[in-house]
Formats: C-alpha cells, structure tokens, sequence
C-alpha cells in the first residue's frame, strides 16, 4: 500500500466553522420569527419573502457575473441578506409591490455588497442599506415621482411607486405609542408573543430572542451589541418619561438589535468595540423615536434601519478608538 | 496589565492528548542510515568535523561552529559517513546534513556517574551545555549555553520549567515527567546554579494531575515550587508562561532575561543534567508518534538523524494510506511532503492525521471581520489587519500592527471561520519586513 501524503501550510486543526456555516445558522435562526410572520400574514408574507430572496440572490449573481466572480449561492449570504429585508418590511396585499420588494432585494446584494468592495468588505449592512433605499424611494414616489406617475403609468411603477409599502394596514405599536393612531397599546403580552401590527420581523419578540440565542449558542455572535442597543433605549425611554418596556418591545429595535447590528462584516471587532456601537444604536433609537417623533419629523418607520446604518458608518472610527495595546507594549 | 494566573487571548483545544499519554517511553530498532543536520538550531550552522568515508562512534561530535550562537552537532549511532550534502529536514528547508551510515554492530556506550551534580561550577555547566550540544527541546531549538549566558546586568532571579506541553497530540514531556522525574529535578538544580537563581516554577498544565503530583513528590528543594497552570493554548509560549505565573510582560522584542527569568523545557532541563553528570550530548531525544491514522501510538526515544519513515514503520505505518503528516506539534508543527527527513533535536512529535481531517482551505474568502482572531490573539495584536494588507501587499503598513511580535501559534487561523491562512500571511509580513531591512 503506498503511501500518498497530504501536505498543506499549519496549524494542522481548525475549529470547524466556516462562514458559510455561519450563514445557514442564521437562516436556521430566523425560522421562529418567519413562522410567526407566516401565521399572522400569511400569503402575504410568503410573497415578501420570496421577491426580497429572489432579488438578493440575482443581485449578488449578476454583480458577480459581471465582476468575472462565479454566483455564491450556496454560501448563504444573499439569502441571509434578502430573508433580513423581507422581515423588515410590512405586510401588503398589493401584487404592484411585488416589483419593489424584489428590487429591493436586488439592490441590497448587487448594489450594497458586491459594488461595495463584495462579502466582507461592504461598509454598510446590505439589508439595512436597502430597507433605508426602498423608505427613500416610497418617499420620492409621494413626493417627487407622483406626476411621472401620471405620465407613465405603465413604467412608473416598477421605477418610483412602491405602492403600499410603509402604509401598514394596522396601526403599530409605535404609531400608537407616539399617539399618531387613537388605538390602545397592545398588551406587554402580546407585544412579547404575537402582534400583528408591524414588520414582519416584529411579529414576535419571544421569536428573535429564540434566534438570537441559537446564534450566540452557536457560537457566531456575542451578546455585548444587542444588550447594549435595548437597554440604551430602555434606560432612555425611562429618563424621558415614556414606557421603557412599551419602546423595548415595540417596533424594529429587538429585531435589529438582534439579527442586523449584529453582522460580522459590518460591527466592530472588540467587544468594547460592540458596546459602544450598540449604546450608539440604542442612543440614536430613542433619538428617533422621543424626539423627532414627537416633532413629527419622522414617521416612525426605520428609525432602527437609520440608526444601524448611521453606526455602520462609524464602525472603523469605533474600531481605532477602542484599539488596545499589544502584549509587551506597555512599557 | 497583565495579572498573574492569566494572560489575555488564547484558546481551548481539542486535545487528543489520550491517544498517546499512558504509552511508557520505549527504544526502537536502529535505522539503517541517519541523517545528522549542521544546523538543528538557531544560530550558525556547524561545520563538518569529518569527511565523507569517516568511521565515527555514537557520541562523537561530527560538527562545530565557532559563533557563540551556535551547538555542536554529534553521531547519535555509530556507522560510516555516506555522504555530506544538502537534504530536506521537516521544517521544508535543504540543510546541509551528514549522513551515515549505521554499523550493524554499535559498542554498548555506559554513562557512569562520571561527577556530582552539587560540585559543578556555574562555569562548567555552561560549558557542558555547549559541548553537549543542548538546544531547547520544544521546538524553538534555541541554544542553551547561550540562554544560560545572560548579559551581566541582568540577573536572573527565576527558573521557569515549561512543562505546560500546550500542543494538542504530544505527550513525550508528560511522560517525561512521569518516568524521569529524578533527572527534571536534578536539571532544574543545574539550571538554577548556571544562572544563580534563587527560586524555579515548573509550569504544568491542569490537564497533566499525575505529573503534578509525581513532581511534587520528587521536589526536595523548597526553592523548586510546582506551579499548577490553566489549560489554555498557548500556555507553552515562553512568553505566556511568564506572564501567567510571574504576571509580567516580557517587552517587545526583548528576551525573558529582561523580567529576570530563564525559560527552559522538561526534555532541555532533562538533557543538561545527562550532559552534566555522564558527559552525555544531545544525540537522542523522545517523540510522541501519534494521531488518529497511526496504528500503534508511542513514545519513543529515538536516535537524533532517525528518519521519520523509519519511526512510522516501527509503529506499525499507517491506518489510511492518504494521510497528512505532520512533524511537531499540530498547531506549529508542519505536513511533510517526504518521510525520509531526520527528527532532529527539536522534533517533539509525529502526528498522523486522516485524510478527513485535511483542511483543504486553499479556497479561503476575503475576511468577515468576525473579531475571532482579534478576540484570541494571546499576543493581543490585530491579525486580520495584517492578514488583508499582506493580501494587498502592503508590507510598510502591516508594521503598525506588529507582525513581529507575533508567536506564530496559529490561533488567528484555527478560529478564521473564512479560513484564511492569517499565520502564514503574518509569517510572510515577517519576511518582508526582515529583508527590508537588511
């Protein structure tokens, strides 16, 4: 029997976890808020889903096509990044907004990672990124795109209006809480269990927390940035006379918090690091939701997604500032 | 700061040290030709003392340099010398190397207590280190005349044995510990004495009960102290171990004399006393023979020059014929591309590996800034910062992050989940910068 010997650069073990790995854990750990997402939406949420999926995953294969870079989808992140957007949108019944949806998906991959220097080294959190896009392009379709509308019925759609996007078909619990809706507060209960009123992802807290636990579990996140963006916003929302319990488990911070500030490529790499950025999250949160709410400056919708995006940005200043000292530096 | 019991990084492994550690040290057969490096250390390398055709005894010193950062290198078996010439040792290098032949007939060598270990002067035991060709026996084969010659001003108050063996699979210091516990005792007494230090921890870690408890026994010297450690990779950094049982920093750049401390290895603390009391030089040493696709693991002493094809049949060869093998440990140690290389003094462990436990991480993707490497670098720098300016060449800037500081444990690449060779990035950075500046 000769021997054939197999050579490769040390150290000869590894851990075992691959990104990819990584990926399909955090796939595995959205199942609980999908299912809820499914149970209370229904159809409607499967149809999110599905467009935000099917673009994200076009996105990175045309980019990378494009680029010369074989398509990934085996590795899991363009499903990760289009699974995340859907669970940030609200529902809709509307078939027109299908389009939107999967050009959302499209321009989180395509646009925010592969055109942003590709997996690992986009500055911004792709879904976040293009969860803000698709609020400015709603916007711009209210404001700016209505006569293009007119003129071109048939195109406009596809390009500006996104129908029914952001117009939840409830009141949630934040409108309600900035008093914009004359409904009464659901229940801490229900807000922790099952709520129809929000994104999909807000559909169950008790649901995100089962997947955030499975994803530090598993070993691939730590607890320091969600921990340090939800109690910001509690101690904060306590300081300004509001319903710290009401702003924690209410709207998208949990969600956030838990499954989109926690990306790897775009969070820092020390834990003083990641507390920092999750106080900053949880400061600009309260920011949002106490001060521009009540200003009505803002309606409420993305203040999470604007938040994570905003802290993206800092991430290398985060990283600099909280550099520490070698061994034997010291001295 | 450092605080002492622990330092900061640094992983748990899995450590698959029971393959191997109740195997007692046993002889193997002679090999039919040996392989003896002019250079098994760092330092210069050593010129022949004998000719192609030259009979030579076991013992007999067959090559020397004159650079004081250097040892001597001697016959471990008796034979005829083949040939003086370049071949491959197990770090991947050609080395200049003497090979001989082995006599079917090697006269007996008795080492007789030839003198008292309490009547040697600091100045003898330097010099028997040096004759005797000592160098550190862990791995990083430093010569330990030199560590044992510290500058003047810097005195040496401490002893440091590394008995930690952190390397996952290897168990020939363990075993050490456990059979020749009497000479580790004698030959820390002679360390202490060569550098005047006062007080000696032999640094064990928790995972190895039965050779705290047997040192402790052994131990007759209350300036002897044994220091249970945490299990916790890399432990054995000469570096680390200082720092968790002294709780200082050795300087960048600088050497452990700096804090005051002399680090030595059970097999190095082993081999001085041999040296000292028979006159006997470093011509053999014990290897862990282990993995999962050995058929039989072992520990062996073994002849210094035996190649590792001959170390591997005795053990009965393989269980797969497709296996990676590896010289030293497993997360320092390096895959062998050809079994005719030679153990040399530094060569601690043989480790056969199945075919499914090859990374195959050639195909590693750009970094996800996960913080893993960050988190676990017992050196505390920024390895993935390093590992991306390496990939984009840029050596001038990869040494803000201290490239040379690092101890090339290989924990930045074991935790990459994009399994991205971070140590051989960072061992390149190394490279760049040293010829740089030369």
């Amino acid at each position: 029997m000769k021997t054939k010997l197999l050579v490769e650069d040390g150290p000869h073990l590894h851990q075992g976890l691959s990104v990819s790995d990584a990926m399909w854990d955090v796939i595995i750990a959205l199942v609980p808020v999908t299912l809820t997402s499914l149970v209370i939406f229904g159809f409607e949420s499967v149809m999110i889903i599905v467009s935000c999926v099917l673009g994200a995953l076009l996105g990175e294969a045309v980019v990378r096509k494009k680029k010369g870079e074989e398509a990934r989808f085996s590795d899991g992140s363009a499903m990760v990044t289009g699974l995340i957007l859907a669970l940030t949108l609200p529902p809709t019944a509307w078939w027109m907004a299908i389009p939107s949806y999967f050009m959302g998906g499209f321009v989180a991959t395509a646009v925010f990672r592969e055109l942003m220097g590709g997996l690992g080294n986009n500055p911004l959190n792709p879904a976040v990124a293009s969860r803000i896009f698709l609020l400015m392009a709603r916007m711009s379709s209210v404001y700016v795109a209505q006569p293009l509308v007119e003129i071109n019925e048939a195109f406009a759609p596809y390009l500006y209006d996104i129908g029914s996007l952001d117009a939840f078909s409830k009141a949630t619990p934040l409108m309600v809480m900035g008093g914009k809706v004359e409904e009464a507060m659901p229940s801490t209960l229900n807000l922790f269990l099952l709520n129809e009123g929000g994104s999909l992802g807000e559909t169950s807290v008790l649901a995100v927390i089962i997947g955030l636990f499975y994803l530090v579990y598993k070993g691939h996140i730590k607890l320091h940035i969600p921990v340090a963006a939800v109690s910001t916003v509690f101690v904060l929302a306590a300081l300004f006379g509001q319903n710290p319990i009401h702003h924690v488990l209410s709207g998208g911070l949990i969600f956030g918090a838990a499954f989109m500030a926690t990306d790897w490529v775009t969070s820092p790499v020390t834990d003083k690091g990641r507390i920092i950025f999750g106080i900053g999250i949880g400061a600009l949160v309260a920011l949002f939701r106490i001060l521009f709410f009540v200003q009505e400056l803002w309606v409420g919708v993305g203040g999470v997604a604007f938040a994570i995006l905003i802290m993206n940005l800092l991430v290398p200043t985060i990283d600099r500032m909280t550099a520490r000292t070698a061994y034997g530096k010291n001295e | 700061m450092a605080t002492r019991g622990d330092f900061q990084g640094g992983i748990h492994l899995p450590y698959n040290k029971e393959l191997a550690k109740d195997e007692p040290i046993t002889e193997i057969s002679m090999p039919e030709e040996i392989i003896i490096p002019l250079s098994q250390h760092i330092g210069a390398p050593c010129e022949p003392l004998v000719e192609v055709g030259d009979e030579v005894k076991a013992g007999q010193k067959i090559g020397e340099s004159s650079e004081f950062v250097s040892a001597p290198v001697h016959a471990s078996l008796s034979g005829t010398v083949k040939a003086i010439e370049p071949r491959p040792n197990a770090s991947g290098d050609s080395v200049e190397s003497i090979v001989i032949e082995v006599a079917q007939e090697q006269e007996s060598i008795s080492y007789e207590q030839e003198r008292s270990i309490d009547e040697v002067s600091e100045e003898e035991i330097v010099e028997a280190a040096r004759e005797a060709g000592i160098v550190g026996m862990g791995g990083a084969s430093f010569p330990t005349s030199v560590k044992l010659s510290p500058p003047d001003d810097k005195p040496i108050d401490t002893v440091l044995i590394n008995a930690c063996e952190c390397e996952p699979y290897l168990t020939c210091d363990h075993r050490m510990m456990l059979e020749q516990g009497e000479e580790l005792i004698a030959g820390v007494k002679l360390l202490m004495k060569a550098v005047g230090a006062e007080k000696c921890y032999i640094g064990i870690e928790d995972n190895k009960p039965d050779a705290i408890k047997n040192l402790k026994g052994l131990a007759d010297d209350s300036r002897i102290k044994i220091q249970s450690v945490p299990t916790q990779y890399p432990q054995g950094s000469e570096k680390h171990l200082i720092t968790t049982v002294l709780g200082k920093e050795v300087p960048s750049g600088a050497l452990p004399f700096e804090v005051g401390a002399l680090v030595q290895n059970v097999a190095t603390a082993i081999a001085l006393y041999e040296a000292v009391a028979f006159g006997k030089p470093s011509l053999e040493r014990v290897v862990t023979v282990t993995g999962q696709n050995i058929k039989q693991p072992a520990n062996l002493l073994v002849k210094i020059g035996t190649p590792v094809q001959h170390i591997v049949d005795e053990c009965g060869g393989f269980i797969e014929n497709k296996t990676k093998v590896v010289v030293g440990g497993p997360m320092t140690g390096n895959a062998q591309s050809d079994l005719n290389v030679p153990i040399t003094k530094g060569s601690s462990g043989i480790i056969a590996l199945p075919e499914k436990m090859v990374k195959g991480n050639d195909d590693y993707i750009s970094c996800m800034k996960c913080g893993a490497c960050v988190e676990n670098c017992p050196m505390r720098l920024y390895p993935n910062k390093i590992s991306t300016l390496v990939e984009e060449n840029d050596y001038d800037e990869t040494e803000n992050y201290y490239p040379l500081d690092c101890v090339e444990c290989g924990i930045c690449s074991y935790v990459c989940p994009a399994r991205r060779p971070v140590v051989q990035q960072i061992k390149k950075a190394k490279g760049e910068i040293a010829a740089k500046k030369h």
